[in-house]
């Protein structure tokens, strides 16, 4: 790491990002739950404009988290310190683990629903609308999620 | 056989940070700038919430001008008043 990763200049859009931990949980929590209408609206059948409202309610949400740790969770190794290497090493171990989980589970509930209903669309709508903020901004959720206020 | 020492996180490095730097007027911000880590890291360091590498303990004590035992330990440090007082020294 070297001193000119510290931020010094403040970027107007920072100003927004969320500064206490408490906030920084609210984002996420916020996140997961768009997550879920994403996934909820994408299932609905003929509902074109609710699933991208859903969708870019979830990106907004997920760049705040993002944001609000710096982007931590998207820098090279040689612009963090060890421990900020450490922690954001770890949080793509948990959201490796988090979205996999995930995954496996719509691919197994695909597969009742083929069985049963013959069509497994649904879930394959919902896993389509809800994977780009989930693939994109986990690991900053997971970041935001565990940073505290020093 | 081979054995594998299982990496610990565990075992806590106790560490003078926080009086070193209370002695020397700095902030978590000079110091962080003076030894390359966020500042946040510092204060990790000194409530013992990050143990740092062979590496990163090193720089901090050639910052300090100390060895680094005198810095980090495996053990608790005995208070620095106590360590004057016991040896009968003059504080002053």
């Amino acid at each position: 790491m070297t001193s000119d990763a510290i931020p010094v200049r403040v970027r107007w859009y920072q100003r927004f990002a969320p500064k206490r931990a408490a906030t920084r949980r609210r984002v996420v929590v916020a996140f997961g739950i768009s997550i879920g209408a994403c996934a909820a609206a994408g299932a609905l059948p003929d509902a074109p404009f609710l699933t991208l409202a859903a969708i870019l309610a979830a990106l907004g949400l997920g760049v705040a988290a993002r944001l609000s740790i710096d982007s931590a969770a998207d820098l090279p190794d040689d612009q963090l310190d060890e421990r900020l290497v450490r922690e954001r090493d770890d949080a793509y171990l948990a959201s490796y683990r988090l979205i996999a989980t995930i995954f496996v589970v719509a691919v197994i509930g695909m597969g009742m629903l083929r069985d049963v209903s013959g069509d497994a669309g649904p879930v394959l709508d919902a896993l389509w609308a809800a994977t780009p903020p989930l693939v994109l901004f986990t690991p900053s959720a997971v970041l935001a999620w565990r940073r505290r206020d020093v | 056989m081979v054995r594998i020492m299982k990496a610990t996180t565990d075992e806590p490095i106790h560490n003078r940070l926080a009086v070193l730097r209370a002695e020397r007027g700095l902030s978590r911000r000079d110091l962080a700038a003076a030894i390359d880590v966020h500042y946040q890291t510092v204060g990790y360091l000194e409530r013992g919430e990050y143990s740092p590498s062979l590496a990163l303990a090193f720089r901090i004590a050639r910052y300090f001008d100390l060895p680094v035992e005198a810095v980090f330990s495996d053990r608790p440090f005995t208070p620095m008043s106590s360590v004057v007082y016991d040896r009968g020294g003059d504080p002053a």
